[in-house]
Protein backbone atom coordinates (compact mmCIF):
# COMPACT_ATOMS: atom_id res chain seq x y z
CA UNK A 1 0.00 0.00 0.00
CA UNK A 2 1.33 3.44 -0.86
CA UNK A 3 2.63 5.37 2.14
CA UNK A 4 0.25 8.31 1.81
CA UNK A 5 -2.68 5.90 1.71
CA UNK A 6 -1.39 4.12 4.83
CA UNK A 7 -1.05 7.46 6.65
CA UNK A 8 -4.52 8.49 5.53
CA UNK A 9 -6.04 5.34 7.00
CA UNK A 10 -4.07 5.66 10.24
CA UNK A 11 -5.24 9.25 10.66
CA UNK A 12 -8.82 8.23 9.95
CA UNK A 13 -8.58 5.38 12.45
CA UNK A 14 -6.98 7.44 15.24
CA UNK A 15 -9.35 10.37 14.80
CA UNK A 16 -12.30 7.98 14.44
CA UNK A 17 -13.57 9.77 11.37
CA UNK A 18 -14.77 8.43 8.04
CA UNK A 19 -11.77 7.77 5.80
CA UNK A 20 -13.48 9.73 3.02
CA UNK A 21 -12.97 12.89 5.07
CA UNK A 22 -9.20 12.47 4.97
CA UNK A 23 -7.38 13.03 1.70
CA UNK A 24 -3.74 13.37 0.67
CA UNK A 25 -3.74 17.10 1.47
CA UNK A 26 -5.67 17.01 4.77
CA UNK A 27 -4.45 19.36 7.49
CA UNK A 28 -5.12 19.49 11.22
CA UNK A 29 -6.88 22.84 10.78
CA UNK A 30 -9.46 21.22 8.49
CA UNK A 31 -10.54 18.46 10.87
CA UNK A 32 -12.16 19.35 14.20
CA UNK A 33 -11.33 15.94 15.70
CA UNK A 34 -7.59 16.49 15.10
CA UNK A 35 -6.84 18.31 18.35
CA UNK A 36 -3.62 18.36 20.37
CA UNK A 37 -4.40 15.11 22.19
CA UNK A 38 -5.37 13.39 18.98
CA UNK A 39 -2.02 14.57 17.60
CA UNK A 40 -0.22 12.64 20.35
CA UNK A 41 -2.33 9.53 19.77
CA UNK A 42 -1.57 9.83 16.06
CA UNK A 43 2.17 10.06 16.72
CA UNK A 44 1.97 6.94 18.90
CA UNK A 45 0.21 5.10 16.07
CA UNK A 46 2.83 6.26 13.55
CA UNK A 47 5.61 5.12 15.88
CA UNK A 48 4.04 1.68 16.15
CA UNK A 49 3.45 1.36 12.40
CA UNK A 50 6.66 2.83 11.04
CA UNK A 51 9.13 2.49 13.93
CA UNK A 52 9.93 6.22 14.02
CA UNK A 53 10.51 8.33 17.11
CA UNK A 54 10.00 12.03 16.33
CA UNK A 55 11.23 14.65 18.75
CA UNK A 56 8.72 16.94 20.45
CA UNK A 57 9.60 19.67 17.95
CA UNK A 58 9.01 17.32 15.03
CA UNK A 59 5.71 16.17 16.56
CA UNK A 60 4.50 19.77 16.58
CA UNK A 61 5.17 19.97 12.85
CA UNK A 62 3.39 16.74 11.84
CA UNK A 63 0.06 18.46 11.39
CA UNK A 64 -0.88 17.42 7.87
CA UNK A 65 -0.75 14.35 5.66
CA UNK A 66 1.96 15.90 3.41
CA UNK A 67 4.08 16.85 6.47
CA UNK A 68 3.81 13.33 7.89
CA UNK A 69 4.66 11.83 4.48
CA UNK A 70 7.74 14.07 4.15
CA UNK A 71 8.90 13.19 7.66
CA UNK A 72 8.56 9.47 7.06
CA UNK A 73 10.39 9.70 3.73
CA UNK A 74 13.27 11.60 5.36
CA UNK A 75 13.35 9.01 8.14
CA UNK A 76 13.91 6.36 5.51
CA UNK A 77 10.69 4.54 6.29
CA UNK A 78 8.98 2.42 3.61
CA UNK B 1 -15.60 17.20 64.84
CA UNK B 2 -13.09 17.98 67.57
CA UNK B 3 -13.68 21.19 69.52
CA UNK B 4 -10.25 22.52 68.56
CA UNK B 5 -11.00 21.83 64.91
CA UNK B 6 -14.34 23.60 65.22
CA UNK B 7 -12.74 26.62 66.85
CA UNK B 8 -10.08 26.83 64.16
CA UNK B 9 -12.59 26.36 61.40
CA UNK B 10 -15.29 28.77 62.55
CA UNK B 11 -13.62 31.43 64.67
CA UNK B 12 -10.30 32.15 63.05
CA UNK B 13 -10.76 34.87 60.40
CA UNK B 14 -9.66 33.96 56.91
CA UNK B 15 -7.50 37.05 56.69
CA UNK B 16 -5.58 35.83 59.74
CA UNK B 17 -5.00 32.48 58.06
CA UNK B 18 -3.70 34.31 54.99
CA UNK B 19 -1.30 36.26 57.18
CA UNK B 20 -0.24 33.14 59.10
CA UNK B 21 0.83 31.24 55.99
CA UNK B 22 2.33 34.32 54.35
CA UNK B 23 4.60 35.02 57.29
CA UNK B 24 5.20 31.41 58.29
CA UNK B 25 5.61 29.69 54.95
CA UNK B 26 5.84 32.50 52.39
CA UNK B 27 2.79 30.93 50.77
CA UNK B 28 -0.24 32.90 49.62
CA UNK B 29 -3.61 31.58 50.73
CA UNK B 30 -6.52 33.55 49.31
CA UNK B 31 -8.74 34.97 52.06
CA UNK B 32 -11.59 33.36 50.13
CA UNK B 33 -10.04 29.90 50.35
CA UNK B 34 -10.96 27.46 53.12
CA UNK B 35 -7.69 26.40 54.66
CA UNK B 36 -7.20 25.61 58.33
CA UNK B 37 -4.24 26.34 60.51
CA UNK B 38 -3.35 22.75 61.26
CA UNK B 39 -0.23 20.84 62.32
CA UNK B 40 -1.21 18.28 59.69
CA UNK B 41 -0.97 20.80 56.85
CA UNK B 42 2.34 21.84 55.34
CA UNK B 43 2.55 24.31 52.47
CA UNK B 44 5.82 25.11 50.78
CA UNK B 45 7.34 28.45 49.98
CA UNK B 46 5.79 30.55 47.19
CA UNK B 47 2.87 28.20 46.75
CA UNK B 48 -0.59 29.65 46.24
CA UNK B 49 -4.11 28.54 47.10
CA UNK B 50 -6.79 30.34 45.10
CA UNK B 51 -10.28 31.50 46.00
CA UNK B 52 -12.90 28.94 46.93
CA UNK B 53 -10.36 26.14 47.16
CA UNK B 54 -10.71 23.93 50.22
CA UNK B 55 -7.94 22.00 51.90
CA UNK B 56 -9.09 19.66 54.64
CA UNK B 57 -6.30 18.34 56.81
CA UNK B 58 -8.22 17.24 59.89
CA UNK B 59 -8.27 13.52 59.04
CA UNK B 60 -4.66 13.14 57.93
CA UNK B 61 -1.54 14.95 56.71
CA UNK B 62 -1.51 17.11 53.62
CA UNK B 63 1.83 18.25 52.30
CA UNK B 64 2.14 20.72 49.42
CA UNK B 65 5.54 21.52 48.01
CA UNK B 66 7.06 24.82 46.98
CA UNK B 67 5.85 26.99 44.10
CA UNK B 68 2.75 24.88 43.63
CA UNK B 69 -0.50 26.55 42.58
CA UNK B 70 -3.86 25.24 43.76
CA UNK B 71 -6.57 26.62 41.47
CA UNK B 72 -9.98 28.07 42.10
CA UNK B 73 -12.53 25.69 43.54
CA UNK B 74 -10.18 22.78 44.18
CA UNK B 75 -10.87 20.34 46.96
CA UNK B 76 -8.07 18.49 48.71
CA UNK B 77 -9.41 16.11 51.33
CA UNK B 78 -6.71 14.69 53.57
CA UNK B 79 -7.06 11.22 55.02
CA UNK B 80 -5.10 9.03 57.38
CA UNK B 81 -2.46 7.77 54.91
CA UNK B 82 -1.99 11.35 53.72
CA UNK B 83 -1.71 13.42 50.57
CA UNK B 84 1.62 14.59 49.22
CA UNK B 85 1.97 17.09 46.37
CA UNK B 86 5.40 18.00 45.07
CA UNK B 87 7.07 21.22 43.96
CA UNK B 88 6.11 23.33 40.94
CA UNK B 89 2.76 21.64 40.40
CA UNK B 90 -0.15 23.28 38.62
CA UNK B 91 -3.49 22.12 39.98
CA UNK B 92 -6.13 23.65 37.71
CA UNK B 93 -9.55 24.85 38.85
CA UNK B 94 -12.11 22.40 40.23
CA UNK B 95 -9.70 19.52 40.71
CA UNK B 96 -10.60 17.10 43.49
CA UNK B 97 -7.95 15.12 45.35
CA UNK B 98 -9.81 12.75 47.64
CA UNK B 99 -8.22 10.03 49.68
CA UNK B 100 -11.24 8.15 50.95
CA UNK B 101 -14.02 6.01 49.58
CA UNK B 102 -17.22 4.95 51.23
CA UNK B 103 -17.62 1.25 51.79
CA UNK B 104 -20.55 -0.31 49.97
CA UNK B 105 -20.56 -4.06 50.66
CA UNK B 106 -23.78 -4.01 52.67
CA UNK B 107 -27.23 -3.49 51.19
CA UNK B 108 -28.84 -3.20 54.62
CA UNK B 109 -26.88 -0.11 55.66
CA UNK B 110 -26.51 3.36 54.22
CA UNK B 111 -23.15 4.29 52.74
CA UNK B 112 -22.66 6.75 55.59
CA UNK B 113 -23.20 3.99 58.17
CA UNK B 114 -20.67 1.74 56.45
CA UNK B 115 -18.01 4.37 56.82
CA UNK B 116 -14.95 5.13 54.75
CA UNK B 117 -11.69 3.42 53.95
CA UNK B 118 -8.37 4.39 52.39
CA UNK B 119 -6.11 2.01 50.51
CA UNK B 120 -3.05 4.22 50.70
CA UNK B 121 -1.56 7.69 50.39
CA UNK B 122 -2.00 9.91 47.36
CA UNK B 123 1.38 10.97 45.97
CA UNK B 124 1.79 13.59 43.27
CA UNK B 125 5.33 14.23 42.10
CA UNK B 126 7.10 17.42 41.04
CA UNK B 127 6.14 19.57 38.06
CA UNK B 128 2.78 17.88 37.53
CA UNK B 129 -0.01 19.65 35.66
CA UNK B 130 -3.51 18.46 36.54
CA UNK B 131 -6.22 19.69 34.17
CA UNK B 132 -9.51 21.29 35.11
CA UNK B 133 -12.14 19.13 36.69
CA UNK B 134 -9.90 16.11 37.15
CA UNK B 135 -10.27 13.74 40.07
CA UNK B 136 -7.37 12.07 41.86
CA UNK B 137 -8.52 9.13 43.93
CA UNK B 138 -7.34 7.09 46.89
CA UNK B 139 -3.89 5.43 46.54
CA UNK B 140 -3.07 7.21 43.27
CA UNK B 141 0.58 7.83 42.48
CA UNK B 142 1.53 10.36 39.82
CA UNK B 143 5.13 10.61 38.68
CA UNK B 144 7.16 13.73 37.98
CA UNK B 145 6.39 15.74 34.87
CA UNK B 146 2.96 14.20 34.25
CA UNK B 147 0.10 15.99 32.50
CA UNK B 148 -3.43 14.92 33.48
CA UNK B 149 -5.84 16.18 30.83
CA UNK B 150 -9.08 17.87 31.89
CA UNK B 151 -11.84 15.80 33.49
CA UNK B 152 -9.68 12.71 33.87
CA UNK B 153 -9.98 10.31 36.81
CA UNK B 154 -6.71 8.95 38.17
CA UNK B 155 -6.78 5.98 40.50
CA UNK B 156 -3.56 4.05 39.88
CA UNK B 157 0.09 4.66 39.08
CA UNK B 158 1.03 7.09 36.36
CA UNK B 159 4.65 6.91 35.14
CA UNK B 160 6.83 9.99 34.98
CA UNK B 161 6.35 12.31 32.01
CA UNK B 162 3.14 10.61 30.87
CA UNK B 163 0.20 12.47 29.40
CA UNK B 164 -2.98 10.74 30.57
CA UNK B 165 -6.59 11.10 29.60
CA UNK B 166 -9.96 9.64 30.50
CA UNK B 167 -11.84 7.74 33.17
CA UNK B 168 -9.94 5.73 34.19
CA UNK B 169 -6.97 7.80 33.05
CA UNK B 170 -4.82 6.00 30.50
CA UNK B 171 -1.46 7.01 29.10
CA UNK B 172 -1.80 8.68 25.72
CA UNK B 173 1.82 9.67 25.32
CA UNK B 174 5.14 9.77 27.16
CA UNK B 175 6.86 13.15 26.91
CA UNK B 176 10.43 13.05 25.71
Amino acid sequence: MEMTEKIRLIVSDVLEVDANRIDAESHQADIAEWDSLAQLRLVTALEEEFGVKPTMREIAELTSIPAITRYLNISGTH
Amino acid sequence: MKISTGIRRFFVPHSLITLYYLLGCRAFISPRAEVEISPLLRIGSKSTVSSFAKIKASEGPVSIGARTDIGVGCFIGGHRPGIEIGDDCLISPNVSIIGVNYRYERLDMTFREQGTESKGPIRIGNNVWIGVGSVILDNAEIGDGVIVTPNSVVSGCIPANAIVQGNPAKTVFIRR
